[in-house]
C-alpha cells in the first residue's frame, strides 16, 4: 500500500543532462548519500499535478528505505545470490510504496528518484559508471542506470516484479531478463514476456528439456530462443495468441535448440 | 519501389479497404478522435478508452472471397498498443484473441493509467483457422494477414499523452469559495511569495480561472469548464498579466548584474527575460517603461500578446 496520500505527484528529471549532479559524487561510498541534499523548488512538476510531494516526505521515505535497507544487509558488498534478492526485495519495497500513485512508472519520476533522492541504492546495486580518462564519464548512455528508460536501476527492479512477480524474478537469470527486455516486439506485453520466462525456467529445471542442457548454457540458449521468438513474433504476433499458444510455440523452439545453436551461431558470426 | 518481403498470405491495403471500413480511434470519455489528443488531454494516473469501428463493405460471404479466405480459414481483427516511456504493452477488450470478423463490431482499447509521453496504437487483421486439416501450404494459425503499422507512419498512430515539460499550471477553481466573495473575473495570477529567478515556471505561478464564470461562459456538453473555448483575447489578457505580474515580484532583481538568459530552460528568469526583451527590445528599456510610466509598460506588452482579432465568434 502506498506510503503517500492519493494523487500525489513526484518531481520530475527529463532532457539529455539528467546525470550532471553526479559527476561531483561520483564514487563515493552509497552510503555517504543517504543524506544527500534535495531541493524540490528546482524540480519539475506535472502541471496538472494539483499535489505535490513535500521534502520532508520524501526525506522521511529515503530515510525508512535506509532502516530497511540495512535489515537486508546494505551496505556490504552484493554476491550473485544476494544479487538477486536483493533485486526482488527492492522492486517489491519500491511497487509497495509508491502503487496506486498517478505517476507510479513514469519514467522521468524515476529518473529523479535515482539521480537526487536515491543515488546510493542505484551505486550499491549497480556500481557507479566505469571513469573514462581518468574522469566520470559524461552522456546519457554511460549514466543509464540513473536515467529515465528502463536501464534505470530503480526502475528496472520494479519492473522486474511487475512483470514477473516475486516468485519468478527469483528463479530467472540477468540474461534472461535481460534477453526478453531486449525484444520490445514481443517483451513489452507482460502477459506474454511472463509466459515465454516462466516456459523457460521451467525448461531449465526439466532434466529432459534442452535448454540451458546438452551441449548449451543457460545465457547463450535463451538468447537464441528470444531472437527466434522475435522472428516468430513479427509473421505471428505473440500477443494476440493465448498462453497456451505461446508455451507451445516456446517450447517448439527450446526443441530445435540444438539446430539454432549452429544457425544462430553462424548469423552472429557472420 | 519498395521491396516486398512478406508473405505471400498477407493482404494489401486495396483489398483490405475494398473489404472493410475501418473508423477513427474515439476516445469514449470525449468522443473526440484520439489522434489529435495533445498534452493538455491526459494526466498522469488517467487511463484512456477508446473505440474504432469495424464495418463489412459487403455481406460476411463477398468478404470472405473478396479477401480469398480459404475453407476453414477465417479473419479476425485485433489492436495492440505500446507504451514505450513505461515499457508496456496490451491488446484489445477480450483479447488476447482476435475479434471474428463475421460481422460489424467495435474494436475498443483498454488502456490502464500505467502510461506517459504517449502511446501508439496498431490495428491488424489475423488469420485463424476452424479445421486441423489446413492446407500443407497455409499460412499457420494467428499469422498476420495485414497491419495498418505496414503503411502508416509512426507518427500517425501515436497518441500523444503529455507535451512539453514546464507548463504553466493552469487550474479551476471557485473564485467565491477561494477569496470568500462573489467574483466576474475570468482568471487571476497566483504566485509564490518566495519567488525567485531560477525558479522553475511551474512550481511557482499557476493561472487561476474562476470555475463560477466558466461554468457560465465557456461550459462544454457536460456542463463542465472547457478552458479550450476561451476565446484569443483572454489568453492574452492572461499573458499580458502574467508578465506584468512577475516583472513587478522581481523588478528589484531584475536590475542587478545577472544575465538571466543563462538560466535553464523553463526558469521565471528566463521566460521573463525573454519575453521583456520580445516586447521592448531589452530588459532596461522594460524596467524603465514599469518605473516610470505604468500604462506604457502595459501597452507594449498588449503590442507583443494582442490577439490577431478581437472579434469573438458567436
Amino acid at each position: 500500500m502506498t506510503r503517500f496520500a492519493p494523487g500525489t505527484h513526484f518531481p520530475r528529471a527529463s532532457g539529455s543532462s539528467t546525470w550532471l549532479p553526479l559527476i561531483d559524487v561520483h564514487g563515493s561510498a552509497p552510503d555517504s548519500l543517504a543524506d544527500n541534499p534535495i531541493d524540490l523548488r528546482r524540480a519539475e512538476f506535472h502541471p496538472a499535478g494539483d499535489r505535490h510531494v513535500s521534502q520532508e516526505e520524501l526525506l522521511a521515505w529515503r530515510s525508512d528505505l535506509k532502516d530497511w535497507a540495512h535489515d537486508r544487509g546494505y551496505p556490504s558488498a552484493l554476491n550473485t545470490e544476494r544479487r538477486s534478492a536483493w533485486d526482488v526485495d527492492l522492486g517489491t519495497k519500491l511497487l509497495d510504496d509508491t502503487a496506486g500513485l498517478p505517476e507510479a512508472m513514469h519514467p522521468d519520476v524515476w529518473c529523479w528518484i535515482a539521480t537526487h533522492l536515491l543515488p546510493h541504492f542505484v551505486a550499491y546495486r549497480w556500481d557507479w559508471p566505469a571513469l573514462k580518462e581518468g574522469a566520470p564519464p559524461t552522456g546519457r548512455s554511460e549514466w543509464a542506470r540513473f536515467g529515465p528508460d528502463l536501464r534505470n536501476g530503480l526502475r528496472l527492479a520494479m519492473h522486474r516484479i511487475l512483470t514477473y512477480g516475486p516468485d519468478l524474478a527469483a528463479r530467472a537469470s540477468e540474461q534472461e531478463f535481460q534477453s526478453i527486455q531486449n525484444r520490445p516486439a514481443f517483451g513489452l506485453n507482460q502477459r506474454v514476456a511472463r509466459v515465454v520466462m516462466q516456459t523457460l525456467v521451467d525448461a531449465y529445471d526439466d532434466s529432459n528439456s534442452n535448454y540451458g542442457k546438452n551441449g548449451g548454457t543457460r545465457a547463450l540458449d535463451n538468447n537464441d530462443v528470444c531472437i527466434e521468438l522475435r522472428v516468430i513474433n513479427s509473421l505471428r504476433p505473440l500477443c494476440f495468441a493465448s498462453d497456451d499458444s505461446v508455451i507451445e510455440i516456446v517450447k517448439q523452439v527450446v526443441e530445435r535448440l540444438p539446430d539454432l545453436r549452429t544457425t544462430e551461431g553462424r548469423a552472429s558470426k557472420a | 519501389m519498395p521491396l516486398e518481403l512478406r508473405p505471400g498470405w498477407c493482404l494489401s491495403d486495396e483489398a483490405v479497404d475494398q473489404a472493410i471500413s475501418l473508423g477513427d480511434w474515439i476516445v469514449a470519455d470525449t468522443g473526440r478522435p484520439a489522434l489529435t489528443n495533445d498534452g493538455d488531454d491526459w494526466k498522469p494516473g488517467d487511463s484512456i478508452t477508446m473505440s474504432r469501428s469495424v464495418e463489412l463493405k459487403s455481406d460476411p460471404l463477398d468478404v470472405r472471397r473478396q479477401l480469398d479466405l480459404a475453407a476453414g480459414q477465417m479473419l479476425g481483427i485485433a489492436a495492440r498498443w505500446s507504451c514505450r516511456a513505461t515499457s508496456t504493452a496490451g491488446v484489445h477488450s477480450g483479447g488476447p484473441i482476435p475479434v471474428p470478423l463475421a460481422d460489424n463490431v467495435n474494436l475498443v482499447l483498454d488502456v490502464p493509467a500505467d502510461i506517459a509521453g504517449s502511446i501508439e496504437i496498431e490495428t491488424c487483421l489475423v488469420v485463424r483457422w476452424t479445421v486441423d486439416d489446413r492446407p500443407s501450404d497455409a499460412c499457420p494459425d494467428g499469422a498476420l494477414a495485414w497491419s495498418d503499422g505496414w503503411t502508416k507512419p509512426i507518427s500517425e498512430r501515436t497518441i500523444l499523452l503529455e507535451g512539453a515539460e514546464a507548463r504553466i499550471p493552469v487550474r479551476t477553481v471557485s473564485f467565491e469559495q477561494r477569496f470568500d466573495e462573489p467574483s466576474s473575473s475570468l482568471w487571476a495570477i497566483d504566485l509564490d511569495t518566495s519567488i525567485e529567478p531560477d525558479d522553475l515556471l511551474a512550481n511557482v505561478v499557476t493561472v487561476l480561472l474562476n470555475r463560477d464564470v466558466m461554468i457560465r461562459d465557456f461550459r462544454d456538453a457536460d456542463g463542465e469548464p472547457d478552458p479550450a473555448q476561451l476565446p484569443p483575447s483572454a489568453l492574452a489578457g492572461i499573458s499580458v498579466d502574467l508578465v506584468r505580474v512577475l516583472t513587478s515580484a522581481l523588478a528589484e532583481e531584475l536590475d542587478g548584474d545577472e544575465d538571466w538568459t543563462e538560466l535553464a530552460d523553463g526558469t521565471v528568469g528566463q521566460m521573463l527575460v525573454l519575453r521583456l526583451t520580445e516586447a521592448f527590445g531589452s530588459v532596461s528599456t522594460a524596467l524603465a517603461d514599469h518605473e516610470r510610466d505604468q500604462p506604457s509598460f502595459s501597452r507594449h506588452l498588449w503590442n507583443r500578446f494582442a490577439p490577431d482579432s478581437w472579434r469573438t465568434q458567436k
